[in-house]
């Protein structure tokens, strides 16, 4: 089935009549790599679930005001990024916990996971990028997994695109010191 | 996964370790997640977005079960009639197992004081109160087992010095050292020494012991609760009457 086009899907939802048809085809169309975006930054999937959710119902209340001279899952990404990085700092207020305690948290979650084999390099590759600081964790995520050139990643973090290269370049460097030395 | 060339080629040269990693993601999700995922969001965006449980908001609270016409109205008669005839279950059974005591009737024939139940809280209150007593005499028994010691010890060692003298024989046989003075003395309780105040002592006596007491020696009203402090006060007042 071919995705319907951001332009089309836009015009049917500010159309009235059409207007819950065209969203619901617009969760459809960018649930999963929003879903995977969010759950790679809060791990836990009730966690990603109530995120990813409570963005989308944040996007159906902006997408009247939304001007289109961005793409939209530009802006999606945008939301969801930020609904993840709040997350994760409200919950770290909530718990008074620090950085260093954070990380742990979400490593012991990842351990917990009932599919965890310590002995695979994709479950230590998730541990490791864990020990990033938050938006640089997102910077990983964004270039590693959803291959998002820089370009579109400055829009949706709103940061300059050297500086994306350099962070992305230390998480890299980051990571590799993980899988090699712990 | 099929990687795009650009971002491999930018991991080797950054890390050959990370770059040979498998990029697939090991988390699990629930089934039939994504296909109802939707849904879900929908259904809250129709309640306002706010209500957890939307999809309750979304079914109405209109229940498809029907209720009999006139049961409301009914209610109360049906359940008052049930009431009754467990009542009255009861007084079949008591037929049933003895006519007669089910033909005596179940009057109360005891009769109560006017007024009792008016007073009967007051009267188990003051029952427990005097329990109170004991505790508020704490301060004046630790006071007067001082005032008793220092006192007791000069009033009786005078009192039976003076017996001694007066009737050397009855007491000769029995206490003729000072020794054995403290000896017999050693051996009264304080309880008794503070019986023995309290039946014969009256205000005047303790004033008159108040007179004799330097309060500047005496420990504060706080030590007095101190077990160990007050043994140690009593050896020292006894060490000074002593000497």
């Amino acid at each position: 089935m071919t995705q319907p086009d951001d332009k089309e899907l836009l015009l049917l939802f500010h159309d009235p009549a059409t207007k819950e048809r065209a969203y619901t085809r617009i969760i459809k169309k960018y649930q999963e790599k929003l879903y995977w975006h969010v759950r790679r930054m809060v791990v836990e999937h009730e966690d990603a679930n109530d995120v990813l959710q409570n963005m989308f119902i944040k996007v159906w209340n902006g997408l009247e005001n939304f001007r289109e001279d961005a793409q939209l899952y530009t802006w999606l990404y945008r939301i969801a990024t930020n609904e993840s990085l709040t997350f994760l700092e409200q919950r770290k207020k909530r718990s008074a916990v620090s950085m260093n305690e954070a990380e742990a948290g979400l490593s012991n979650t990842i351990k917990a996971d009932k599919h965890f084999d310590a002995n695979r390099l994709e479950w230590k590759l998730q541990l490791a990028i864990q020990q990033l600081p938050e938006k640089q964790r997102a910077v990983f995520n964004l270039r590693y997994y959803d291959e998002m050139p820089y370009e579109e990643m400055s829009r949706v973090l709103e940061t300059s695109e050297g500086a994306l290269k350099a962070s992305y370049h230390h998480a890299v460097k980051k990571i590799e010191d993980f899988i090699l030395n712990r | 996964m099929t990687r795009s060339t650009d971002i491999v080629k930018e991991l080797e040269e950054i890390s050959p370790v990370v770059a040979q990693l498998n990029a697939t993601l090991p988390y699990q999700v629930p089934e039939v997640y994504f296909e109802t995922l939707s849904t879900v969001i929908m259904a809250r965006i129709a309640a306002g977005g706010n209500e957890e449980n939307s999809l309750l908001q979304v079914a109405g609270k209109s229940m498809p079960q029907d209720v009999p016409a006139g049961y409301f109205d009914t209610l109360a008669d049906s359940i008052l009639t049930k009431i009754k005839t467990a009542n009255s279950d009861v007084t079949t059974e008591l037929q049933e197992l003895s006519p007669v005591l089910a033909g005596i009737g179940n009057a109360n024939v005891y009769t109560v004081p006017v007024g009792y139940f008016d007073t009967v809280a007051d009267t188990v209150t003051a029952q427990v109160k005097p329990a109170s007593k004991t505790v508020s005499l704490f301060t004046t028994r630790t006071w007067l087992r001082y005032a008793a010691a220092a006192v007791v010890i000069s009033m009786v060692a005078f009192g039976i010095n003076y017996t001694l003298k007066k009737d050397g024989d009855s007491f000769a046989g029995k206490i003729k050292t000072e020794a054995q003075f403290n000896t017999q003395l050693a051996s009264i309780s304080d309880d008794a020494i503070i019986d023995y105040l309290q039946m014969t002592a009256d205000t005047k006596d303790a004033e008159s012991i108040k007179q004799l007491i330097d309060g500047s020696q005496l420990p504060e009203e706080a030590d007095y609760i101190d077990e160990a402090f007050l043994d140690a006060f009593m050896k020292e007042l006894e060490a000074k009457q002593t000497n």
